[in-house]
Parts: C-alpha cells; sequence; structure tokens
C-alpha cells in the first residue's frame, strides 16, 4: 500500500472499491497496521500545525462566544425534575386514518387555482395523507401542510407549518423537498420526522433512515447532512444550529401512536407542545420552572389539566384556567 | 498588547484571568488546524465545525482550572480528540446493528477508533513538533509545498490537485510522498516515543 493512497483514505477520498482493498491490506498483518497507524500519527500532527488563513473565523468564532453566553444562562439551578409514570400498556392502536375527512376542515380542492391541497389538522387530532408518489405523512395536531395535485417532474415539493413525519417513497430523479419557515429538507428517500411550528422558536429534523439535506436561504455554507440517528436543532432566537447523535427515534414518533412523550424534556419545550397540541396559550409566570427536565408518557386523550396536575405532584406550581389562557405561577 | 508576542505562559494567564481578546487569538491561532484534525475523523464540516466550537466554549468554562504550564494547543487538542473519539464510537454503534450492511464502514470507523486511541497529545512534544514541521515543510520545493498544503488544507483528493495544478496524477503522487518521506525522518524520533507510550 502506498503513503499516498493511505492519504487518500484519512482524507476521505478513496472510492469504495479501493477502500475495500485498503481495509483488507490494514486486517492482513499487524505491521500494515503500525504503519498506517504511524503515517496516521504523521498526518493528523501536521493537519494541527501550520500557519492559517483566519479570515473565515469570524462567524465561528461569534457562534462559540453564543454558546459560552447561552450556557451561562441556562447554568443557574439545575435540579432534575422528574416525572415518572406508570404506563399501562395500551393494546388498541388508533387507527389515525379513520375519520380524516371529518377531522380535516379546510381540505379545499376546489378553492385552489395551481391545484394545491391545503391541510389543517384541528387540536388534538392527527392525519395520516398518502401522495401521489406513494410517500405517507402523518400531520401532527395544529399543523398546515400544502402539497400539490400532482407533483413536478423535477421535485416533490411541499410546505409545512407545524409538526410530520414523513416515510417518503424513493426517487432518486425527484428529489422530495420540505419547505419550512426556515430551512429547507431535501430528500430522496428516507423517514424522518420535522417539527417546524413557523411561530416556534425551534424547528428540529430527526432522520430515521437513508439521508437529508437541509439547505437556507440558497447557501451553500448553511447546508446541513444528517445520517440516521441524528437530530438537527435550529435556534431561530440564536440563530444557532446544534446536532444531536444517537437519538431514540422510537421516542420521536410516538405521536402518531397517540403519545406525548417527554424524556427529559426542558418544561418549556413540553409546554410549547402541548399548547400546540391542545391549542391552547400556556403562560408560564414563574422562570425558574423553565429549565427543569421532565420525562413521562401521556396518551393523546387525556386533557391538558390532567397532564398538568401529574406533572404539578413532582414540582409544585399553580395554574388558573380562562376561556383561552392557561397561566402558570 | 501585542498578543503574536506573547509567550504561551502569558497567554495562558490572560485567558485564566478572562481576558477575551486572548481567547480570541488563540481560537484564531488554533482554529483552523483543529478543525482540519476533526474533519479527517469525521469527513463532515458540519459535525467537524460543531466538535472544535465546542471545545473552544470548554476551554472557556474551564479556565480557571488551567495552571500557568497548560500548553493550550495540546489542551484543546486533547478536547477535539476526544469529542471526535465520541462521534465516531456513536456512528459505530449503530452501525453494529446492521453490520452486514456495512461492513466496510464498520471497519472503518473501527479503524478511525484506533487512530484515536493510539494518539498521545502530550504537553512537551506538541509545540517542538509544530516547529519541525513548518520548518521541514518550509525547506521543500515550492511546488511540493503547494501541493502538500492543497492536499492537508483543503482536502482535495490527487485527483483534484492534478486538474488544479495542470499535472498528472502520478506526480502529485511523488509531491505527497517526497513531503511525507522528509516529515517521517525529522519527526523519526517523535513517532517513536508516541507509538512507545501507546504500546504500554
Amino acid at each position: 500500500m502506498t503513503d499516498e493512497k493511505i492519504i487518500e483514505f484519512i482524507k476521505g477520498k478513496l472510492p469504495p472499491e479501493d477502500k475495500s482493498k485498503f481495509l483488507d491490506w490494514i486486517d492482513e498483518t499487524p505491521e500494515n497496521k503500525e504503519y498506517y497507524g504511524r503515517l496516521r500519527q504523521l498526518w493528523d500532527l501536521a493537519a494541527l500545525s501550520g500557519e492559517y488563513d483566519t479570515s473565515g473565523n469570524k462567524n465561528a468564532y461569534a457562534r462559540v462566544k453564543r454558546k459560552i453566553s447561552e450556557k451561562k444562562k441556562t447554568e443557574v439551578p439545575k435540579n432534575i425534575y422528574r416525572i415518572v409514570l406508570d404506563v399501562t400498556k395500551i393494546a388498541a392502536v388508533i387507527l389515525i386514518t379513520f375519520g380524516i375527512s371529518r377531522f380535516v376542515f379546510n381540505h379545499s380542492d376546489t378553492e385552489s387555482p395551481v391545484g394545491f391541497h391545503h391541510i389543517e389538522v384541528p387540536t388534538g387530532q392527527r392525519v395520516k395523507l398518502s401522495l401521489s408518489d406513494g410517500s405517507t405523512v402523518w400531520l401532527n395536531a395544529g399543523t398546515k401542510f400544502t402539497y400539490p395535485d400532482k407533483f413536478s417532474n423535477a421535485d416533490r415539493m411541499v410546505s409545512l407549518n407545524g409538526e410530520a413525519l414523513f416515510d417518503v417513497h424513493h426517487n432518486e430523479k425527484q428529489p422530495f423537498v420540505v419547505q419550512t419557515s426556515t430551512y429547507s429538507i431535501k430528500v430522496l428517500g428516507t423517514k424522518f420526522n420535522v417539527y417546524a411550528y413557523d411561530e416556534s422558536s425551534k424547528l428540529e429534523t430527526t432522520l430515521f433512515n437513508g439521508s437529508v439535506l437541509m439547505q437556507k436561504d440558497n447557501n451553500v455554507q448553511n447546508d446541513i447532512i444528517l445520517h440516521p440517528g441524528q437530530q438537527a436543532v435550529f435556534d431561530k432566537n440564536g440563530i444557532a444550529m446544534t446536532l444531536y447523535s444517537g437519538m431514540d427515534t422510537t421516542e420521536i414518533n410516538s405521536w402518531i401512536y397517540g403519545y406525548h412523550v417527554f424524556n427529559k424534556t426542558p418544561f418549556c419545550d413540553m409546554i410549547e407542545r402541548l399548547s400546540h397540541y391542545y391549542e391552547k396559550k400556556i403562560t408560564v409566570k414563574l422562570p425558574e420552572i423553565l429549565d427543569y427536565e421532565c420525562t413521562g408518557k401521556f396518551r393523546h386523550e387525556e386533557s391538558l389539566e390532567h397532564i398538568l396536575d401529574v406533572v404539578k405532584i413532582s414540582k409544585p406550581f399553580r395554574y388558573k384556567e380562562t376561556n383561552n389562557e392557561i397561566v402558570i405561577y | 498588547m501585542v498578543y503574536d508576542k506573547a509567550s504561551e505562559k502569558e497567554l495562558v494567564s490572560l485567558i485564566i484571568l478572562g481576558d477575551e481578546k486572548a481567547f480570541r487569538f488563540v481560537f484564531d491561532k488554533y482554529y483552523q488546524g483543529l478543525l482540519r484534525f476533526s474533519y479527517s475523523y469525521t469527513h463532515d464540516t458540519f459535525v467537524a465545525e460543531n466538535i472544535v466550537q465546542e471545545s473552544y466554549v470548554l476551554l472557556w468554562e474551564k479556565k480557571h482550572e488551567l495552571d500557568i504550564h497548560s500548553n493550550l494547543h495540546a489542551f484543546l487538542t486533547k478536547i477535539v480528540k476526544l469529542k471526535t473519539w465520541n462521534h465516531i464510537e456513536k456512528q459505530r454503534r449503530r452501525i453494529d446493528i446492521e453490520k452486514d450492511l456495512y461492513d466496510d464502514f464498520s471497519r472503518e470507523l473501527n479503524l478511525k477508533l484506533y487512530s484515536l486511541e493510539s494518539m498521545d497529545v502530550s504537553d512537551i512534544y506538541i509545540s517542538e513538533i509544530e516547529k519541525i514541521i513548518q520548518e521541514t515543510l518550509q525547506a521543500l520545493p515550492e511546488q511540493t509545498q503547494i501541493i502538500f498544503k492543497l492536499s492537508r488544507d483543503e482536502f482535495l483528493s490527487n485527483r483534484k490537485i492534478a486538474e488544479q495544478m495542470n499535472l498528472s496524477e502520478k506526480s502529485i503522487e511523488y509531491h505527497i510522498s517526497k513531503a511525507l518521506k522528509v516529515l517521517r525522518l525529522e519527526l523519526s524520533d517523535y513517532l517513536k516515543i508516541i507509538l512507545l507510550i501507546n504500546s504500554m
């Protein structure tokens, strides 16, 4: 094995066939592996040293500074607050396809001249859609979703304001694009969840399998490629993107089976989700509980009041309810 | 304060005291190098950037744990190395489940983990090594220097470099292997030490 080939491997530039051969060579003898190890060492040292162009560092440094100041804010009192619930197994899986036409209020075929369907999912409901290309989409409560009658030849474009889980039928020639108020999410064929309510402070994309490309403002610099099990969280206020790996995807998709699942979810995020689901404004006037981590599983049929009552047991707070608002204090 | 004239000890003291300009200086000094290092394992710009940025956040948060003899570059490299290792390890754990499908990929990840594990970021040697690398590269013919830097800094494949320089791929390979040979020779003492430490 030549040094140049080894370096191409390190840079990730070896074509798959050569990579296979290279890995076979590594496995052949311990000496080969050691030879590689020494060259790798040399390369690492060379990569770490040297004079560099710092002109592109400005944005990166700004991000570091923002991360530092964000940490300061959340660091203060970090009590871990958990709601542990015994969940009895529920045998019946709710058929979400049932009754779509009854629950979907604004499903209007005729009003839209360009042949778009607009769907608005009401409070406390979920909708499963089968698109003309063979893809399946689940829409969560309070979601607005637009898709064309028939997809164009170039791509499959849909737009989302809310939460949806996509199982996209593979078609290399026709990328599937989900437009949100910030990022566009481009895929060929894969399963992923998007949490993107326009008014939410966050956009979350979680990938189950395949791969997705997230794009923003037509700027390649913003491109993000997700791998299975990864979740990208875009904070619209801080304009910061965080990537989490090793996500438990069964938790992420539990909503399509009719559960609210919280796993060390910050109180404020939990409240935001509940507020979307029950379409109720919730105001928290107790800033110290915003960062508490909540863990628990609730059925969608439970009332919002029931959930708050359970949460209250482990962390005392009070709430009052008016016609269209709940105030936690 | 002219930071590039400051000694390593002065820089460390300023950072311990919370001097943001010193922090910025250290950021600029090592950021690209750490990024190259992390990228050469993750092959993902976004992941590598995140890792290196988080490492700087950690340096700032842990500045009170530094002492005047701390080597900032070694400190940062250690954190970046650990975070990169964690990332690759997570990838491997996930791939293990679908092993048949990803045989080559999982072998590649294991090899990366092995490389990272056997890397020793020794406080004593790193600044000397840096100096040797820089001096060695500067002593090479200009053409070789340019080609080596394109390969190291831009992660271009040999084919791409060949296109860019209007040379054959073979001659690019020749320059790269020449640079590696000279570097290996100049660094031979240090590379042996590193391997000895790791085999213990």
